[in-house]
């Protein structure tokens, strides 16, 4: 997963830091803000899909799209080491 | 597909212990002499870690021990305490120069300014009076983007693993909830999203 929220986690500090322009002081501190928000949203989806009982819901992915998250993997490490 | 994964994280793995002086991956810059402490210190706990999970001839009690589920992280904590006990009992107090030769990660000088001395210590980045709360609107889009991914990958990747384990008997919820727990604690100390890595 941390592979694939790089460019996720990337662009939002690219937008904040767009925003406040080039060497502004609160661009690290809104930043990291961004990214520990970030977390808390996630888990807080996670707990909400689990006490709405979602994860029968997960039965429903076919087994090809399994393995080609899986697969889609490689692309997405060789993005990161092309960055 | 797996398999392929597992060779390009592989070498990842062994570029990433290179000091950012040479960046390219080279069997002369993998065992040149100056590399190859650390080159035994990540590839030697890699190859414990990998031969203790799988011998099967190994002692009763320790093949109980290395089939808890918690024997995985607890194993990667012990690497990271030993590193700084080994750090400190050899009383290297300069970590800039621990960075350089690539023990540490170096942080880029652009990024420097803020942290001054202690640049282990991310929540000194957390200076609540300088954050821009306008400017956060501005990530929101990705924001968005990375948890609806994350919460939709979950699932897949959770069953995936399982496949790939022959664990059949597992509870989609309980995944949910252990992940949701993660990521609040994560988001609550202030570092990135997390997810189970298949």
């Amino acid at each position: 997963m941390l592979v694939e929220s790089l460019p996720f986690l990337r662009s939002i500090a690219a937008s904040i830091q767009k925003k406040l322009g080039e060497g502004h002081p609160g661009t690290l501190p809104t930043t990291m803000c961004a990214f520990a928000l970030t977390s808390i949203l996630l888990g807080a989806v996670f707990l909400v899909l689990a006490a709405f009982r979602c994860g029968n819901l997960a039965g429903y992915f076919p087994q090809t799209v399994m393995t080609g998250v899986i697969g889609k993997s490689i692309p997405c490490l060789h993005r990161l080491k092309n960055l | 597909m797996i398999g392929a994964v597992g060779v390009s994280l592989f070498l990842l793995g062994l570029e990433i212990t290179l000091p950012s002086t040479m960046p390219h991956l080279s069997l002369s810059a993998l065992f040149e002499s100056s590399h190859l402490p650390m080159l035994a210190a990540s590839l030697g706990s890699a190859i414990f870690l990998s031969s203790s999970t799988r011998f099967a001839f190994s002692p009763g009690i320790i093949k109980d021990m290395t089939e808890r589920p918690l024997y995985v992280p607890v194993f990667c904590l012990v690497v990271g305490f030993t590193f700084w006990i080994i750090i400190a009992a050899c009383g290297i107090a300069d970590l800039k120069r621990l960075a350089s030769v690539g023990w540490l990660f170096a942080v880029e000088a652009s990024s420097r300014q803020d942290l001054a001395a202690n640049e282990w210590n991310y929540w000194k980045l957390f200076d609540f009076g300088k954050i821009e709360w306008r400017a956060l609107s501005a990530g929101v889009r990705d924001t968005v983007l990375l948890v609806v991914i994350g919460a939709l990958s979950l699932p897949i990747f959770a069953s995936a693993t399982a496949l790939e384990l022959d664990v059949l008997d597992y509870s989609m919820d309980h995944e949910f909830v252990g992940h949701g727990i993660s990521n609040l604690v994560a988001g609550a100390i202030g570092t990135l999203p997390n997810l189970l890595v298949c």
